[in-house]
Formats: structure tokens, sequence, C-alpha cells
């Protein structure tokens, strides 16, 4: 249920990114292009984390943010691609595809220590914490 | 005199609310065991049957429902009401009556032997 709050956030927050972006590239406003890239990434940064704790609140599942940041790269992506399709102002498709593999590779490191997280769990759920 | 009591009542109070941490799980079970049943109550049975002993927060009992509902443990049906929403009511899976099972003959029945009832009531 929060993550998929925190997906219909994520796509909001990013299509008004990409829009955002689209002008300031558009005026070549290198400024404003990095303001506009920081401000998405502490945006995200702070949904993510606020949709997460409650998560762990409420359900107690232990993914060290993996669901999240998954969700993240992918509604990225899409409204990326979506942007440069539909005409707005992007970055080249060959810069999208550093960034869609620099970042999978993140992702991949994280699915990583995901995995190593969840050999000491049962079904997701930390085993001290199941039965308290 | 007055200060040991103290002192033992404090104590008693520290004992019994680590106790009791793990304890709400096995009073849920034996709630679900005794009939399928809504939140409201399975905390009325809990407050009920504990005589007092123990209390919950239902949205205490929704969080650990929901979580061993994941885990196969609980499950539920749907049950229409009068007024607002479906409730829901739970029961435990054959997972869920398994691990009852296995949890009471590891960790109850020993208080059931002759010998350990001498001792409690000694």
């Amino acid at each position: 249920m929060r993550l998929g709050q925190f997906a219909v956030c994520a796509l909001l927050v990013t299509i008004m990114f990409r829009y955002t972006l689209n002008l300031c590239i558009g005026k070549e406003s290198m400024l404003a292009t990095v303001s506009c890239s920081v401000v998405y990434f502490c945006l995200m940064y702070y949904i993510g984390y606020h949709f997460g704790e409650k998560d762990a609140v409420e359900n107690g599942y232990h993914d060290i943010g993996f669901r999240f940041h998954l969700v993240t790269y992918i509604v990225y992506m899409c409204v990326t691609l979506g942007a440069h399709y539909i005409g707005w102002h992007t970055e080249p498709l060959k810069a999208m595809a550093i960034t869609a593999v620099s970042w999978g590779i993140g992702l991949m490191i994280h699915f990583i220590f995901f995995l190593i997280a969840r050999k000491s769990t049962i079904k997701g759920y930390v085993r001290e914490e199941i039965f308290q | 005199m007055k200060d040991e009591n103290l002192v033992i009542e404090e104590l008693l109070n520290a004992w019994e609310e680590t106790y009791k941490k793990g304890q709400l799980t096995l009073w849920v079970f034996l709630a679900l065991r005794e009939g399928r049943k809504c939140v409201e109550e399975i905390k009325e049975f809990v407050e009920r049957v504990s005589e007092g002993s123990m209390s919950c927060e239902e949205q205490s009992l929704y969080r650990n429902l929901r979580k061993f509902q994941h885990l196969e443990i609980v499950t539920y049906e749907s049950r229409k009401v009068s007024k607002g929403p479906d409730r829901k009511y739970y029961y435990l899976t054959e997972t869920g009556e398994e691990l009852f099972k296995r949890f009471v003959e590891r960790n109850i029945l020993i208080f059931t032997k002759e010998s350990i009832i001498n001792l409690l009531n000694h």
C-alpha cells in the first residue's frame, strides 16, 4: 500500500521534474538544470524515506529500501523516455543510456545487499520482530 | 518491609513487561482457535480470558495480523455487516495450526507436568 502511494508520488514528482528540466534545458541554463536535479534528488529521497519508514512501522517488512529504489528507477526511466519521445527537451539518448547503466549498476549493488539482508529474515520479516 | 515490597513490585513489573512482550501471539492464536474473529473480538477475548493481565491496542493487532497474513500463518474471510465496509474475520491457516501445535508442545505443555505443577504450587 505504501509502496503504491510512493509510486504515485514518485510519478507526479518525476513528471514535474522532467517538465521543469525541459524548460531549463530549453533555456540552456546549467545552473537551473543542476539546481533542478538536486531538488529532485532531495525530494525523492525525502518521499522514499517518508513512505519507507511508514511501511516499515506498519508492515515490519525488511528490504533495506530496495523496492522503493527499484520503483524510483522504473518511474524515472519511463518518464524520461516518455518525455523524450513526446518531444520535450531532454538529454540525448546516449546520456540517458549512461544514466540507465550507471544507476542500474547502483541498483544491482543495492539488490545484492538486499539479498544478503534477506538471508536473516523469514519472508522479508526480521526473525526477532515477527512475534514481538 | 515496605521498601522490600516496593522493590519486589518494581521487579515484578519489570519481569512482566519482558514476559508479556512475546505473549500476545499466543493469546491471539488462542482466540483464533476458539473460532473466527474480527479484531475487536480478538481484543475482547484476550482481555477477558487473560483476566485483564494482557491488554492490546487494536492498531497493534491489525499490524500483527497483517504480518501473520503475509507469512501465511493467518488468513481471513470478509463478512458483510449492516453498516460500513465488510469486516475481516481472521482464522489460522494449516501452517498456523501446525505452528501453534508445535509451539505448545515445546513450550507450554511442560507446565502441565506434575513435577512442575508441584513446584508452581509449592
